[in-house]
């Protein structure tokens, strides 16, 4: 792409009046995705940048009771830098799996939920922890659930003319989590994915679980879901065969191909597996 | 577009293209030939440099967003004190560097001694992963680094901390 213009708003209200000028604008935070990415959507197009860089507001982290929230600029290497008992898995699993220490400088929260071609790493983590994203355009702000960001064909789907200011992720601690990555996703390939998973338990019986595999597409299995939520603890071997069963089939039936959607019902298995040992 | 940063120390100003790789500006326009951009992707780690103190791989950063920074390169770093520690810590550990590598090793290494109250194993591992070197093993570099980190902080440090 070729950059006719760079404006660099100090200010939120700034970015938006820029946007407004210039709805197509690029929003370039640590920009390591726009780099590397094989998304050839602006290939020879003439595009406008916006430097989101100097926002003191998208860099800022705050803590409640209840909630983390992290500015959209906030780097992955802080992330990873937040004390350890605050309950950040699977993200922080996801944020240490994201290219080098020094990569993870300059990469961005914000960055890796906005993507536009797939669903990076830290998505479907962030969809199991229930987050929530402000999004700001023209017409003010507004939190949304993190899943809302894609469309009917469970691909990614990000507003123009928008952009990403907060992430807020609810911090009650999980009992389990489980994050794995297939593969590059950055670079389009058509077999990765991540898969990460969330359980909580409740008197030796799981009281709320979260499967989530994204690349490509997205899928949760709310219905499989809903079968094993009330289940006693410890699972029978037929309830974990019938849930890897479910989850790829479930992941066929939403765009993943074969491959991918095998391994979602393995993980779904494995994952149900060490819940029991959890539990335990 | 007319870009205004501190590059070691040093106001300088330079006409770039928005988009053009910090790594090939400061190569090609700076002849700063310590900077080896390998693989333009952020694998090799080969680029790296401190932007506003944070180390980072300029391969990966466009040209506007040095406006106002400061940039500090292994030809600025090797000045500093830093930069005695580790390369002697090195030396200590028996590790040769070649001179593709050793430039980026340094200031990995030396990033490290600006916590030194918080560095550990892991640290170290993480940040020194950062770069493709195949000079000396991990084990190697591992000990050099601990015992740089030991001589600035005149002591042992944990390693599990």
């Amino acid at each position: 792409m070729h950059v006719d213009d760079v404006a660099a708003p100090q200010s939120l209200a700034e970015a938006m009046a820029v946007l407004k000028r210039r709805p197509d604008a690029v929003p370039w935070a640590g920009g390591t995705l726009i780099q590397t990415s094989s998304d050839d959507r602006n290939k020879g197009r003439q595009v406008s940048v916006l430097d989101l860089g100097g926002i003191p507001e998208l860099t800022i982290v705050n803590r409640s009771d209840r909630y983390l929230e992290l500015g959209a600029c906030v780097s992955l290497a802080t992330i990873l830098a937040l004390p350890r008992n605050l309950a950040l898995e699977p993200l922080r699993e996801a944020a240490s799996l994201i290219g080098t220490a020094t990569v993870r400088n300059l990469a961005t929260i914000g960055g890796n939920i906005a993507a536009r071609d797939s669903f990076m790493t830290c998505f479907s983590a962030l969809a199991c922890m229930d987050a929530a994203v402000e999004l700001r355009d023209s017409g003010g702000a507004r939190w949304l659930g993190i899943h809302t960001l894609m469309d009917d064909g469970n691909s990614p789907r990000f507003p123009e003319a928008t952009l990403l200011t907060r992430i807020r992720i609810p911090t009650a601690p999980w009992d389990a989590t489980a994050l794995h990555r297939l593969g590059q996703v950055h670079r389009g390939e058509s077999y990765a994915a991540t898969f990460a998973a969330t359980a909580r338990f409740e008197k030796e019986t799981i009281s709320e679980l979260r499967l989530v595999a994204a690349g490509k597409h997205l899928v949760r299995d709310r219905a499989l879901e809903l079968t094993l939520i009330g289940k006693r603890l410890p699972l029978s071997a037929k309830d974990i065969e019938t849930a890897q069963t479910a989850a790829r089939e479930r992941a066929g039936e939403n765009g993943f191909d074969e491959h991918i959607a095998g391994y979602f019902g393995q993980y779904v298995a494995a994952f149900l597996a060490s819940v029991q040992e959890e539990s335990r | 577009m007319t870009i205004d940063f501190i590059l070691n120390g040093e106001d300088v100003s330079i006409k770039a293209e928005p988009l053009e790789r910090l790594s090939d500006l400061l190569r090609d326009r700076f002849g700063l030939s310590s900077l080896m951009s390998d693989c333009l992707d952020g694998i090799c780690g080969k680029c790296i440099l401190f932007l506003d103190g944070k180390l980072v791989n300029s391969c990966l950063v466009p040209a506007f967003k040095v406006r106002g920074s400061e940039v500090i390169t292994y030809e600025g770093f090797r000045s500093t004190e830093a930069h005695e520690t580790v390369t002697r810590a090195f030396h200590d550990a028996g590790a040769e560097l070649c001179g593709f590598c050793d430039a980026a090793v340094y200031m990995a290494a030396g990033s490290l001694l600006e916590s030194v109250e918080h560095a550990s194993d892991a640290d170290i591992k993480e940040t020194m992963s950062s770069i493709y070197c195949r000079c000396a093993t991990p084990s190697v570099t591992l000990m050099a680094v601990r015992n740089a980190i030991e001589s600035t902080m005149g002591g042992k440090y944990d390693r599990a901390r």
